[in-house]
């Protein structure tokens, strides 16, 4: 049983227009799917991108997960082949070039038996193992901040890291926004602080809503988790140290 | 928040880090003996430049200046952010020394890059801001070729701007792709206010975002 917590804000940078990050997440028994999109700057429908994107991992990523075999590379690669296919057909739907659709990715699958990461561009994922809280997948090496990969590239198929871990009992995964807030660049550890609070507070949650009934008994969103992180996204925290889109989703294992 | 969902944890400023970010820049200037009556227009520009970066925290926290002056090359000072950056006064001496001068710069951009990875301090890429009044009295051609092929490589970007005196043809070439700035009657103050108004957006760029500089116009035109 997995339950889930999830927020996007609008930064100061788009105030005049809608934020352009997206996140979608699917919970069924033991295994979750969950994804974060960051539309690009630079493209007119950025935010578009990302919503297809978001929507088109799940349909790839969903049924892999739910088959609880291992899932090798290269089912991957071709699931993450289709969510490209899915910008493609929006692109022609709409009339606009793709590139009008940049976005980037990062998407993790958990079964009983791994977790699995995938990333295109920045953005990043941190794993609760239990014992550590560790990075999962790095945002995407770029010389400089303000460059990165996109969905929509030539190459991006050649760009994409998988990486894996064992089953985890929580996942965080985030776009750039707060990438700067919450991972130390120095020592590329993830700032744990931050990463305690946030899935300790699924946790609470849990046990507030089914006192005695059992940690199993809840599973799926929780709401007040969600607010919890739509707040801190709009938090004078976080806002006065970051003015990009900001986007989270956390999952957390209830019976381990 | 805590009134909304007491069960749940406040939030406080140890849960993150604020991690630098910085925007790195070169002002290489020509301070030859033919600057003398335009210096004290230079060094107001760079009071101007400091004055409007201050307006805006965020900029003014990761744009960091370093300046280089030609004729002959001197390192004036090495990269400070600009909230503890106190604009230097010019003098006009010397020749025009500028393929040593771009060599200067880029040995100065690689150090403070490998700085920056060495701290884990994330940054924007680096910017060359030639001005000249003349033509180099140097051999530039091994300079161009070494600086085209960081431009090429995306290790800096390079503007050049000349007055009327400078020559246009050798400047296209080593700024190629971006063309010469032709600086109308000495607007060195505009100039330099329109390098901060570039700044500003660069130094709080996210992925994706492409370099958009506005036009000129207050100061120059673009040559062709």
């Amino acid at each position: 049983m997995w339950s889930f917590a999830h927020a996007a804000r609008r930064g100061a940078v788009h105030s005049d227009g809608e934020g352009q990050d997206r996140f979608a997440v699917h919970c069924d028994g033991d295994t979750v799917a969950l994804c974060v999109s960051d539309g690009a700057g630079s493209a007119r429908l950025g935010g578009r991108g990302a919503e297809v994107a978001c929507s088109a991992f799940l349909k790839a990523f969903t049924p892999l997960a739910k088959r609880r075999k291992k899932i090798i590379d290269e089912e991957v690669r071709t699931a993450f082949s289709s969510v490209r296919v899915a910008l493609g057909e929006e692109a022609l739907d709409l009339g606009v070039e793709l590139d009008e659709l940049s976005c980037t990715l990062v998407g993790a699958v958990v079964t009983p038996r791994e977790a699995l990461f995938l990333q295109l561009g920045d953005g990043a994922g941190v794993v609760d193992l239990g014992d550590r809280i560790e990075v999962a997948i790095w945002p995407e090496g770029s010389e400089v901040v303000n460059e990165t990969s996109f969905l929509t590239g030539v190459d991006a198929e050649k760009r994409l890291m998988i990486r894996r871990t064992k089953p985890p009992r929580g996942v965080a995964l985030f776009t750039d926004g707060i990438q700067y807030l919450v991972l130390d660049h120095a020592t590329q550890q993830p700032h744990q602080p931050f990463f305690e609070t946030l899935f300790r507070q699924l946790e609470k949650a849990a046990q507030l809503v089914a006192p005695g009934a059992g940690k199993s008994a809840t599973s799926g969103e929780s709401k007040p988790v969600s607010q919890w992180i739509d707040a801190m996204l709009a938090s004078p925290m976080v806002t006065t140290k970051t003015d990009d889109d900001t986007c989270l989703v956390v999952a957390r294992r209830m019976d381990g | 928040m805590s009134e909304l969902f007491p069960e749940l944890e406040p939030l406080s400023e140890e849960m993150f880090l604020n991690t630098e970010r910085r925007c790195p820049v070169v002002l290489l200037l020509d301070s030859s003996s033919s600057m003398t009556a335009e210096i004290e227009k230079v060094n107001l520009g760079l009071k101007d430049l400091k004055a409007d970066l201050m307006s805006d925290p965020l900029a003014s926290q990761r744009v960091e200046i370093a300046i280089i002056t030609f004729g002959p090359v001197n390192l004036v000072h090495d990269f400070v952010s600009v909230d503890l950056w106190v604009p230097p006064r010019l003098r006009a001496a010397g020749n025009t020394p500028m393929g040593e001068a771009l060599q200067a710069s880029i040995k100065l951009i690689k150090e403070r890059k490998r700085a920056y990875r060495e701290m884990g301090i994330p940054y924007y890429r680096p910017w060359i801001w030639l001005v000249t009044d003349g033509e180099p009295t140097d051999k530039w051609q091994d300079s161009m070729d070494v600086v085209q092929s960081e431009v090429r490589g995306g290790g800096l970007e390079l503007f050049t701007i000349g007055t009327d005196g400078a020559n246009f043809q050798i400047l296209s070439r080593i700024g190629h792709p971006r063309s010469p700035i032709r600086l109308r009657e000495a607007h060195y103050r505009e100039m330099f206010v329109w390098l901060s108004q570039s700044l500003k957006p660069v130094s709080k760029s996210t992925p994706g975002s492409k370099l958009e500089l506005p036009s000129p116009t207050t100061w120059g035109e673009i040559t062709t």
